[in-house]
């Protein structure tokens, strides 16, 4: 018997709708720490890794390890049918082939479940190396989701380039270059809106910006994002969810034309 | 063993041993396949169960087949090289029931006289190892004890040293005979249950690669360990369907053709049927004759041991098959061989549910030794059996009922008569089909006419008749192919098999004959209107000529033909010509002959010999036509008329074709011969139509331009230019699973896929199917390409290999963009938009579509003939 209780049903709201473009089914493993989601897109060029720990539940129950495959589209369209407020509540029985999904609103005046039936996917487990990054950078999600947003006007990638000054990021295309330069913040008054560099060594990369748009989604998660780079291994992207997880997306770099 | 004439000296002699040892040990071992195939047969008839085959630079410098076999004893040591010697029969009778691959004693002899042999080996009772170097006569050089597990290796350097000209040119093909090796290797795998085999190519550059390797323990596990898993899953196991009455079983079996001949017909007649259709006919005619009491006897009642079948197809449903039979495995008491009736059978079986591909075979056919005569060719592919026609029967009924659920992907075209099917083949080619129908339709209005005045001609006759003449009517059309011509013969020749019936009858029939004649003719006076029927006046052509009218009209076309040497008119009905010289030409047939030249006046000549049936008719003593007439005739009269009566007309006609989507491509052809590519910039334009087009005009000729496609194309083209493909990597390497081969032809065009953006990871050490992982991929904008695009793209590369190839995805992406960039139709245009675009069709390689196929310019109208038109009314 697998049960989670979760008072703020928005959580699993902005969640899905953080990796529902990205993947369009996934396998969420339930053990006794918690739920965890690893999934690549379909043409394995980026990875989602989503962790929401058993203590950020409000009620959180896992009597034996099970694994749901869910189509992540079915997924959103039930959480839709849940208002911000209300509570919601997962439900499995050991090796059932179903997921109950209940929603409570907040005077208990209107439950509602609704019931998906579960996927068998391929269990591909993906170990992902624990890597030193010669790059972390920390600044306001907010700021991230508009550079991006901004630069793939420009052109289908974005070099981002990370040295002492700061923090650039740069595009060119058809119409143009951009250049968006964020210098590390001086005075750390709000923690929310700081830019905070730690560097090794300095790193240039370049990431299709369709798929870093795809991560901004989850913006709403978290005021603040993390991103981890080096050469040649893929971008981190992390999203802290305040008291119970986080997302992590993980992007190759796009390999840069020798020739040209 | 023959011996050869020596031509300096007259005497016969014996041709000395070492000599005769060379000859025929070239003809046991011709090739690296046979050399392997003969070692691991060694080894697999020696009980192993682990056998391992290394090639070191495709075995050029060394082949090594090692097992772990019962190995040799030391007393056989000498003897295992010698000529015909062997342990596994010593006399003939033995040769019924010899179950190891290998008996004549041929192999290893043949092997020490083309390459440097050693063996090395080690018996069971014995302690240690022993090497053996031999020499090309077989003799034992050099024995040295050495530490060995129990089991053989055998060592193979210089292969076909002894052999010069046929070591040339194994070094020059060296790599395709590696592939062949190996498709004669895969057969051994996949059969050897309960023997591992592995085998690995050592390359110069000291990378070792698996090409194969197999667990054993199971069949299936053997096609997915050498194909891969996906191979298996299309696979559907053959069950034996054993039917007790095989004459039922025959009738039901076979295809159309059977069935539709007589109840009467018997078994007898069917064998001959199935040894007809096989290609080796010399072979099957053996077997029939040998063993056709036998089979008489046997087929009926005693099925003395069951035949039994172990087997997997591929399944028929659509995209389960191959492109071709790379994958046909058939083997006879588990020994690999071609029996040619059974693969043609089953292919012929396959192709009737799945009409464009082959399928995967894997099939053993268990059956009584006695009844298989292994002996034939020295490499033992070739089979002869005893009860193959019962194996022919149990198979296809066995295969019939397994497809019979699998809902076929195309109607099985075999039943199609070749009457239709050679109108199917020639109306593409015809160029309106309307005017086909109409022909069609007077053709039967003017059978029926012929059947009415023919009262004791039977209907059969008059069917016959109507689909031979449309048939004809159709090939003269198009008479550019030779096909057509045959088919003419063909069809002449079942006609002259019905008159003959025809002409034991009364003289009432003749008369009907000079009947048909009449509208033979007819006819041929109408493939003439339909040569110009191009033209739009062919309606009224059509319809206008009555019976009478073509006759007249007819007539005068012999008239004319008369003064042409190339006409030949032989016995030809007194009637028609009596008539043709008491008709006079009409003025208004005249007329139509002279529009009809008109318009074809540009045409270059063509001949149409016409051999009507008639001929064949002769044969039977009856009346013979020859007809020949030229187009050139009915050109030169039509210049005539046309000087005479219309000297203004424009002086020459660049462009003929109708806008319709038929004539596209005479369209594109005219175009690009007309329009040179400075043309364009030369085009005036006159405006814009219906917000969609672009009118220009380019000296006295209008044409109208598709404001899209055009601008589409050139974005096409500079897209494809410009545009490059990133790479981008992928977040963890994606496993492949390509089979061996496949990965094989990846690793050889590595160069290819890097330059459409592909790059791989390859580990030549793992397992087959297990090599490559993808690294990166394309990418551009929102377009990503993927595992797809790879196994297009070695398709491509397999079909023909050449550097430029780009998954045809990629195309498509540019299509799309290029598409979503162009100017809409709808979109006003100014004048200097639109000579923009015409200015662009100048700058572009094949301006004449856009990517999607759409025609980008079309000849509208000459203003000279409007004008020549006007002054005409």
């Amino acid at each position: 018997m697998f049960e989670a209780r979760l008072l703020r049903s928005v959580i699993l709201k902005k969640v899905l709708e953080a990796i529902k473009d990205l993947l369009t089914q996934a396998t969420f493993d339930c053990d006794d720490n918690g739920i965890q989601l690893q999934a690549m897109d379909n043409s394995h060029v980026s990875l989602v890794s989503l962790t929401l720990r058993s203590d950020g539940f409000d009620k959180y129950r896992c009597d034996r390890n099970i694994s749901m495959g869910m189509n992540l589209g079915s997924m959103s369209k039930i959480l839709k049918c849940a208002g911000d407020k209300d509570t919601v509540t997962i439900k499995a029985q050991d090796n059932a082939d179903t997921v109950t999904f209940v929603f409570e609103s907040p005077n208990q005046e209107k439950v509602s479940d609704y019931e998906m039936k579960l996927m068998n996917l391929d269990l591909e487990h993906l170990g992902i190396p624990e890597t030193e990054y010669s790059c972390t950078i920390r600044l306001p999600s907010a700021e991230f989701a508009r550079i991006c947003r901004d630069l793939s006007q420009f052109g289908e990638s974005m070099v981002i380039s990370c040295t002492k000054e700061g923090v650039k990021f740069s595009a060119s295309g058809d119409i143009g270059s951009a250049n968006i330069k964020l210098a590390q913040t001086a005075s750390v008054d709000k923690e929310e809106e700081a830019v905070v560099i730690e560097m090794e060594e300095p790193v240039t990369l370049t990431f299709a910006c369709q798929y870093l748009n795809y991560f901004t989604k989850a913006t709403s998660l978290s005021p603040q994002v993390q991103l981890s780079m080096s050469a040649d291994v893929p971008l981190v992207v992390e999203y802290r969810i305040p008291e119970i997880g986080h997302i992590r997306y993980y992007l190759a770099p796009k390999i840069e034309e020798e020739d040209s | 063993m023959d011996t050869k004439p020596n031509q300096s000296n007259t005497n016969i002699k014996p041709i000395a041993k070492d000599t005769v040892h060379k000859i025929c040990s070239g003809q046991v071992v011709v090739s690296l396949a046979v050399a392997v195939k003969e070692l691991v047969e060694n080894s697999l008839d020696a009980g192993a169960t682990n056998i391992d085959i290394r090639f070191k630079n495709y075995g050029i410098d060394l082949i090594e087949v090692s097992d772990n076999g019962t190995g040799v004893t030391e007393d056989n040591f000498g003897a295992l090289t010698l000529k015909y010697y062997t342990s596994k029969l010593s006399e003939y009778s033995d040769l019924l029931g010899v179950s190891s691959f290998g008996f004549r004693g041929e192999a290893l002899s043949s092997l020490c006289a083309l390459a440097n042999l050693t063996v090395t080996t080690r018996h069971k009772d014995c302690d240690y190892a022993t090497k053996l170097e031999y020499d090309h006569k077989g003799n034992i050089i050099k024995q040295t004890p050495c530490s060995r597990q129990v089991g053989t290796t055998v060592c193979l350097t210089n292969l076909f040293s002894s052999l010069p000209v046929r070591q040339k040119e194994f070094h020059k093909n060296a790599k395709r005979e590696f592939n062949k090796m190996t498709q004669l290797l895969y057969a051994y795998c996949l059969i050897s249950v309960g023997v591992k085999i592995t085998c690995s190519n050592q390359t110069s550059s000291n990378s070792k690669s698996v090409v194969v390797a197999t667990q054993g323990t199971s069949y299936k596990d053997n096609i997915a360990s050498v194909f891969g898993v996906k191979q298996l899953q299309t696979l559907l196991e053959i069950k034996p369907e054993y039917v007790t009455n095989i004459k039922d079983n025959i009738f039901k079996g076979l295809s159309g053709e059977v069935k539709e001949t007589d109840e009467s017909i018997d078994i007898e007649d069917v064998e001959i049927d199935l040894s007809e259709d096989s290609n080796d006919a010399e072979k099957s005619d053996v077997t029939n004759s040998d063993f056709s009491v036998s089979q008489k006897s046997q087929g009926h009642k005693n099925i003395a041991k069951p035949i039994e079948f172990t087997g997997f197809i591929s399944s028929c449903a659509h995209g389960s098959g191959r492109s071709s039979t790379d994958r046909q495995f058939y083997y006879i008491n588990s020994r690999p061989c071609e029996p040619t009736k059974i693969m043609k059978l089953i292919n012929e079986i396959y192709r009737q549910y799945n009409s464009h591909q082959y399928p995967f075979v894997f099939l053993n056919v268990d059956m009584e030794r006695t009844a298989v005569d292994v002996n034939v060719t020295p490499d033992k592919r070739k089979i002869f059996l005893t009860k193959e026609k019962i194996i022919l029967d149990i198979l296809k009924n066995s295969l019939l009922k397994l497809f019979e659920n699998i809902p076929r992907t195309l109607k099985m075209e075999s039943n199609v008569n070749c009457f239709n099917k050679e109108i199917n083949d020639v109306q593409p080619d015809l160029e309106q089909p309307r005017v086909f129908n109409s022909f069609l339709q007077q053709f039967q209005n003017k059978t029926k006419q012929v059947c009415d005045s023919t009262i004791l001609v039977d209907k059969e006759i008059k069917s016959v008749e109507l689909k031979r003449k449309a048939t004809s009517m159709l090939d003269f059309i198009s008479s550019k192919t030779k096909k057509t011509e045959v088919v003419i013969r063909e069809n002449s020749f079942a006609q002259a098999k019905e008159n003959e019936d025809l002409n034991n009858r009364s003289f009432d029939i003749l008369k009907s004959e000079d009947e048909v004649e009449d509208s033979e003719d007819t006819k041929n006076q109408q493939l003439d209107s339909g040569e110009s029927n191009e033209t739009k006046n062919t309606n009224d052509l059509s319809t206008e000529s009555s019976f009478l009218e073509d006759d007249k009209r007819n007539i005068m076309y012999l008239d004319f033909n008369e003064n042409v040497p190339n006409t030949q008119i032989r016995n030809i009905t007194d009637v028609i010509i009596e008539k043709s010289h008491t008709t006079n030409c009409t003025p208004k047939a005249l007329k139509m002959k002279a529009n009809i030249s008109s318009e074809i006046k540009e045409k270059t000549p063509k001949k149409q010999k016409i051999v009507t049936d008639k001929e064949d008719l002769g044969k039977n003593n009856k009346k013979t036509v020859t007809l020949k007439t030229s187009l050139e005739h009915v050109e030169a009269l039509a210049k005539m008329y046309v000087n005479d009566k219309n000297k203004s007309a424009p002086t020459r006609i660049k462009f003929k074709s109708e806008i319709n989507p038929v004539f596209n491509k005479k369209c594109e052809e005219e175009l690009s011969k007309e329009i040179s590519k400075d043309s364009f910039k030369k085009m005036e334009i006159i405006g814009q139509f219906n917000l969609g087009f672009i009118i220009t005009k380019l000296e006295d000729d209008l044409f109208i331009i598709d404001q899209h496609a055009t601008d589409e194309i050139y974005n096409f083209e500079t897209l494809q230019k410009t545009t490059e493909l990133t790479s981008q990597k992928l977040v963890i390497p994606q496993s492949l699973e390509l089979t061996g081969v496949n990965e094989q032809i990846l690793m050889d065009n590595l160069d290819v896929f890097k330059k459409n953006g592909f790059t791989f990871e390859i580990k030549e050490e793992a397992l087959p199917t297990k090599r490559v992982k993808l690294l990166t991929l394309p990418m551009s904008k929102n377009w990503i390409f993927g595992k797809e695009d790879i196994e297009e793209l070695l398709f491509m590369l397999r079909e023909s290999p050449s550097e430029y190839c780009r998954p045809s995805r990629v195309r498509a992406m540019f299509a799309s963009r290029a598409c979503r960039k162009s100017v809409m139709i709808g979109t006003a245009l100014s004048k200097a938009d639109m000579r923009k675009l015409v200015d662009h069709m100048a700058e572009i390689d094949q301006p004449w579509n856009c990517p999607h196929g759409r025609p980008t310019i079309r000849h509208l109208v000459n203003l000279a003939m409007v004008h020549t038109k006007d002054e005409d009314t």
